[in-house]
């Protein structure tokens, strides 16, 4: 699907003033519009299939349907649209489940003023947007696996890979990251794009198989 | 008198009885039996009998009444113990025996709820404590970095918004950490299996130990309040793991065996070391009870603790 000059998003929230902010961020844009709100899961998926969104973007708990219920469904039956996940919590296993129902990414509700924009223009672009933590929790597993022994897939990392690798498992900021390196933070996520791109996560695809491989979510 | 000397007495009266009419009474039974002294035996047999009935009836009455008296208690209001009991040595002690055991079960009764209440109380205030540092102050802060802000320009102005902006960012995420250990929502939106997870993930991260999960994918479905059992005493060993155990790597494994589901949380720490169990423990203890499970806190055979949950599936 082309990305269209101003793209048609759907909201999805039980909460009125939820979404009265979100349309507020939204419509501030110059390339995004809400152009439906929804205030269940149910009237997500009845509003979702419309041709006018391009974007969804979904509570994960609203009452009727759960966000992830509908963004299964919205998936199944209009491949082409993109989703987000919106939710209060900061657990990554929402991320990973929100790749798995076919959604781009995962947005925490407290973040939304600072994420929600880019997070909007990587799905647009069938990029996914990256909830910090699981980036954590995917070095992790990875370094988990490569340390039990069992194979894992992509290329050699460099040693400044390497180094970042560790900082980023052991929960530093990119910011910190940056300083004990002595690099810029542009760099540091340089670097960590490349390390995922080596790891074999080039897509959301990629990052739900590694995910139901190494047991984060249940396919 | 023993209730075995009752017995013995009531039948050796009957059979004594017997005995003595036989040799007393002018009755004789000829080599080949007559239809009159067949009668006559068979009707001695019965009075003997009926003669028995009666005495065991007698010397088993406290028996029964023992057993009324049991059925009677009210677990609701269990009275008071009956005191000292007459009658025969082994009812007595029976007697004795069943009191001591009501004692016990009032005494348990009041000291589990009394914990209840207390860790409920505790529990209130320090979501209590929470809400008043972590939101109610943030909250404050943003109305006072709101107030007048319309008669502000330019820098000013865009320093008191971002300002408020940030508090209210630090009430939201207050507010999550408080909901969050109070409702487990994964368990409600991914099910046992992907909560342990998320589980696992917050705890490498927060307390930077290495959790080595083996959750097999299709765990069977749970009652909803066995789950719940399963993932807080999860969280809770996790918690205690993190907190006390000086641990490097914590095994999480759930597996089916026949008609249980086991809940293993075993980490390579300092070990229990004759620790008291704490209230943690005894909060574990309770919630297996709820579910019909088991719970077992011991030394892993390579050092650090072991703490195993078996539910019944069904």
């Amino acid at each position: 699907m082309s990305v269209p000059l101003k793209a048609g998003v759907l909201i999805a929230d039980d909460h009125a003033m939820v979404r009265r902010g979100l349309r507020h961020v939204l419509d501030a844009a110059p390339d995004l519009h809400v152009v439906a709100e929804a205030g269940d899961g149910i009237e997500a998926v009845r509003l979702g299939v419309r041709d006018d969104v391009d974007l969804a973007i979904l509570d994960v708990a609203m009452p009727r349907r759960t966000g992830l219920a509908a963004a299964r469904e919205l998936s199944a039956r209009r491949p082409g649209l993109k989703i987000l996940m919106l939710s209060m919590h900061d657990v990554d296993q929402y991320f990973f489940e929100a790749l798995n129902a076919g959604a781009a990414g995962y947005v925490l509700k407290s973040a939304a003023d600072r994420d929600l924009l880019e997070a909007c223009r990587a799905a647009l672009r069938g990029e996914p947007f990256l909830y910090p933590p699981a980036v954590r929790t995917i070095i992790r597993e990875h370094l988990d696996a490569a340390a039990a022994g069992e194979e894992t897939s992509g290329e050699v990392l460099t040693p400044r890979e390497q180094e970042v690798v560790k900082l980023v498992a052991e929960a530093y900021t990119t910011e910190q990251i940056a300083e004990l390196l002595v690099i810029s933070p542009r760099t540091v996520e340089r670097h960590r794009e490349n390390i995922l791109n080596k790891l074999g996560m080039r897509d959301r695809v990629e990052l739900t198989r590694y995910a139901i491989r190494r047991g984060l979510v249940e396919p | 008198m023993t209730l075995l000397q009752r017995v013995v007495a009531g039948n050796a009266l009957v059979v004594f009885v017997g005995a003595l009419i036989l040799a007393l009474s002018p009755a004789t039974i000829s080599p080949r039996i007559t239809g009159g002294e067949a009668a006559l035996l068979a009707g001695g047999a019965v009075l003997a009998l009926v003669a028995n009935v009666v005495l065991m009836r007698r010397a088993l009455a406290p028996l029964r009444a023992l057993a009324g008296e049991m059925a009677a208690v009210d677990l609701l209001a269990p009275a008071a113990p009956h005191g000292p009991r007459a009658g025969v040595a082994e009812v007595a002690a029976l007697g004795r025996a069943f009191d001591a055991m009501l004692v016990r079960l009032i005494a348990e009764r009041s000291a589990s709820a009394r914990r209840a209440i207390a860790a409920q109380e505790a529990e209130r205030a320090r979501i209590g404590r929470e809400l008043h540092d972590e939101v109610g102050q943030a909250l404050t802060g943003v109305a006072l970095e709101l107030q007048g802000v319309e008669a502000l320009a330019g820098a000013a102005r865009d320093e008191r918004l971002d300002a408020a902006r940030e508090a209210l960012r630090s009430a939201s995420d207050g507010v999550r950490e408080i909901t969050h250990g109070l409702r487990p929502e994964p368990l409600e939106d991914f099910g046992l299996r992907g909560a342990l997870v998320a589980l696992a993930s917050t705890l490498a991260d927060r307390a930077r130990l290495r959790v080595r999960r083996e959750l097999p994918p299709g765990l069977p479905a749970l009652p909803a309040e066995t789950e719940l059992v399963v993932y807080r005493v999860a969280q809770e060993a996790l918690t205690n793991v993190a907190r006390h155990a000086q641990a490097r790597e914590v095994v999480l494994s759930v597996a089916v065996a026949g008609d249980t589901m086991v809940l293993v949380v075993a980490d390579d720490g300092a070990g229990l070391g004759g620790a008291p169990p704490g209230t943690g423990v005894q909060g574990m203890r309770e919630r297996a009870l709820l579910a019909g499970g088991t719970l077992t806190i011991d030394d892993d055979a390579g050092g650090g603790t072991r703490v195993r949950l078996a539910v019944p599936l069904a």
